[in-house]
């Protein structure tokens, strides 16, 4: 632009002198210098004109360049190599512009990384057996006695509650041919799972008891039974784990709301 | 769809007793662009740990001898065994999640 500007002055500056060169000592007759009013007012409509096409120019440039970025931006994202677009030979960059454009997909392959938090439920039931026995015997001067005694305890829990999981994994996907993608995932992940068990427990016991006082045998035996419900609980803080896992890209379509940019979907 | 090995380590008696368990892992998701390199997912996960026998012995014996002023003694003999095993079968875990992941190669 600053081109035109300076050949507009230049030529305004050589109409305007060539003829006043001509009558240099004379005074110049009044045709000649209605010529020169004319052609400073022509010289002044032209002026004005570039200037107006100064800034279109610039109007246009401006959306091209900002039509650039975008398309830049699209290509970028594009998982496949592209073909290089084909300028048109003739026509505006408008015109090309507006050309509609296939629907640029982010790519999901490649390395990953994240963190995710939740719920888990944990189950599980509890079977316990903790039989025991004891045996005592005991000698002093004449006197000798025995105790045995035992018992089995069992006790059959069981329950189900929530804690909170926090995950942190690192990941591989590989796209395959048909909007597939298989992977694969370590993690690990903290929590504060605190599952409470309820159920009954039973516990038989046993006692006999023999004493030998100089001769003089006495036994003693003694049954009891223990039953009623119990609780226990079983905690989980930190688990890891190695997973693969394989999706598809079920979703290219423009989207409208908060996601209008980005609104491609993974089934997992 | 998601699956493999889960390892978790599990805590009774508030700790003092402690073992770990290996258990299958199957999920199903969804995982969504936020932004070409960023992602939103949820996943719901169903695990299914070994089933686990945890056995803990215990076994004692405490001779003593008492000997009295009046010259006497008792000697006595006390012993204890117990077998405490403990069963953990259907332990599992339903597990729903919301993460963020970063693709780096997204760009």
């Amino acid at each position: 632009m600053k081109v035109i500007r300076s050949f507009a002055i230049y030529a305004a500056a050589c109409m305007v002198l060539t003829p006043l060169a001509g009558i240099t000592g004379a005074r110049a007759d009044d045709a000649d210098l209605v010529q020169i009013r004319k052609t400073l007012k022509a010289l002044e409509a032209r002026v004005a004109t570039l200037e107006s096409e100064k800034q279109q120019y610039r109007r246009e440039a401006a959306s091209a360049k900002a039509e650039t970025q975008a398309l830049k931006q699209k290509l970028g994202k594009q998982s496949s190599p592209t073909p290089p677009l084909q300028l048109p030979s003739s026509g505006s960059y408008a015109m090309f512009t507006k050309t509609p454009l296939a629907a640029a997909v982010p790519t999901w392959g490649g390395f990953y990384a994240g963190a995710s938090f939740g719920v888990t439920w944990q189950g599980v039931r509890k079977d316990e057996a903790d039989p025991s026995t004891s045996n005592s015997t005991t000698v002093s001067g004449t006197f000798t006695g025995t105790v045995s005694s035992s018992d089995a305890f069992t006790s059959s829990l069981g329950g189900r509650g929530p804690g909170a999981m926090a995950n942190l994994f690192l990941g591989y996907n590989y796209m395959l041919p048909g909007d597939y993608l298989v992977g694969g995932q370590i993690e690990g992940s903290v929590s504060n799972v605190r599952t409470t068990l309820t159920g009954p427990f039973s516990d038989p016991a046993q006692l006999f008891a023999t004493n030998n006082n100089a001769g003089v045998i006495t036994t003693q035996t003694t049954t009891q039974l223990n039953s009623g419900n119990t609780t226990g609980h079983l905690d989980n803080r930190w688990a890891m784990a190695a997973l693969v896992r394989g999706g598809l890209v079920v979703d290219r379509s423009e989207g409208s709301g908060l996601f209008d940019r980005w609104p491609h979907l993974c089934a997992l | 769809m998601i699956g493999g090995l889960t390892y978790a380590r599990f805590e009774i008696a508030d700790g003092d007793q402690t073992f770990g368990g290996f258990g299958g892992t199957v999920g199903v998701g969804w995982e969504r662009k936020i932004t070409p390199s960023w992602t939103l997912k949820a996943e719901y996960r169903y695990t299914r740990f070994q089933d686990l026998t945890e056995t803990v012995s215990f076994a004692s014996s405490h001779p003593a001898t008492t000997s009295f002023s009046s010259g006497g003694t008792t000697n006595s003999v006390s012993s204890n065994v117990s077998v405490d095993t403990n069963r953990y079968s259907g332990l599992d875990w339903h597990t729903v999640m919301i993460g963020v992941s970063h693709y780096f190669d997204a760009n």
